[in-house]
């Protein structure tokens, strides 16, 4: 199964929002999804309507015996099709190298459990540190978000050097990476000049699909409903937006599972 | 129950919460428990607070963990003693 991990070195550049936009796409067409929260600010596990989960990746990871994570999967409110390995602050704690085979904690926590399900996405924190390196480590791909200005470039920048050393190391299985243009505003010269200054750099590997920037994201995210819910212009733009993501880091969800009405 | 009823044992998670799990990430963990001053010095004095009386204790374990050990207390520059005296304190917390 697709186990993406959604990833760059720089905070606030919307990881979240790429993260539960690619759920919401999946979501619609019926295919079941599991979202790991590696982030301890718990953002992915919030949008997903989850509060006060039993178990979380903190426990997880301090603990990962084979297969254990089963037990700390959570509901999220959206849909059954939707699970969650939920995050907390504590999980900060885990974020350092712990063992022989720190970085392989997730992949061995997680054992069979990706099979269950039709999409795996991983929101990693906003550093290249131990939790990124795990989520890497159990990636079958990474998808690498940043926005059009200096200091997000740099970031991808570094996060793209960061897939190279994890398929070099602990993943050789990890595919190429993608990257994607959040809060794309192509009216602004500026954003125009990153985007130019990225394709340059990375080709192909820079997704030709852009997420706009639009207040439907912060209000679907606040009321914790996928944004393919949202009934707004916006929203039905967005919708279309993360359609045409997901069919490119997952082409095998543009059909729809049998028996979806189910 | 009746005899003629399986017995079927609870089935317990296998998950445990982690020790650390109301410890907020920002708590210090290292000698953040020692006062950084002794003020009952002259001003210009910058000294350690009165050290904790150290016992000898003595356990049995692996060989190869006394390496990492002192591998470990080597990088950080510290003796095999206050490692392990880091690592019980924190284990403990």
């Amino acid at each position: 199964m697709p186990t993406v991990a959604v990833l760059s070195m720089k905070g606030g550049v919307g990881k979240t929002t790429v993260t539960l936009g690619l759920a919401s796409a999946a979501l619609a067409r019926r295919f079941r999804v599991l979202v790991i929260d590696l982030d301890p600010q718990g953002n992915s596990t919030m949008g997903l309507g989850v509060d006060s989960p039993v178990f979380t990746m903190n426990d997880v990871l301090a603990d990962p015996r084979p297969g254990v994570a089963a037990d700390a999967l959570t509901d999220s409110s959206w849909d059954r099709l939707v699970q969650v390995l939920a995050a907390d602050r504590a999980l900060e704690h885990r974020n350092t190298v712990e063992g022989a085979h720190s970085s392989q904690r997730l992949r061995v926590a997680l054992g069979g459990l990706p099979a269950r399900y039709d999409l795996v996405l991983i929101d990693c924190p906003p550093s290249l540190g131990e939790m990124t390196r795990n989520a890497l480590t159990a990636a079958t791909s990474a998808l690498i978000v940043t926005e059009p200005s200096y200091f997000a470039l740099h970031g991808a920048e570094q996060a793209l050097e960061a897939v190279d050393v994890i398929r070099a190391t602990s993943n050789p299985a990890l595919r190429t990476s993608t990257v994607v243009v959040n809060r794309a505003r192509t009216t602004v010269a500026d954003h125009r000049q990153r985007i130019g200054e990225l394709r340059e750099a990375y080709g192909s590997l820079v997704s030709e699909t852009m997420v706009p920037e639009r207040n439907a994201i912060p209000q679907a995210e606040g009321a914790g409903i996928p944004i393919h819910a949202w009934e707004s212009p916006a929203g039905k733009e967005l919708a279309g937006v993360f359609d045409s993501l997901l069919d490119q880091i997952a082409p095998a969800l543009r059909v729809r599972p049998l028996g979806w009405m189910r | 129950m009746t005899h003629n009823e399986p017995f079927v044992a609870p089935q317990r998670s296998a998950l445990r919460k982690a020790a650390d799990t109301n410890v907020h990430p920002s708590t210090p963990t290292d000698s953040a428990d020692l006062p950084a001053f002794n003020t009952g010095n002259t001003g210009d004095s910058v000294l350690r607070g009165k050290s904790e009386k150290t016992v000898a204790m003595e356990v049995q374990i692996p060989k190869s963990l006394r390496k990492r050990l002192r591998t470990r207390a080597g990088e950080l520059d510290i003796s095999v003693d206050e490692l392990t005296s880091r690592i019980l304190r924190d284990g403990l917390n």
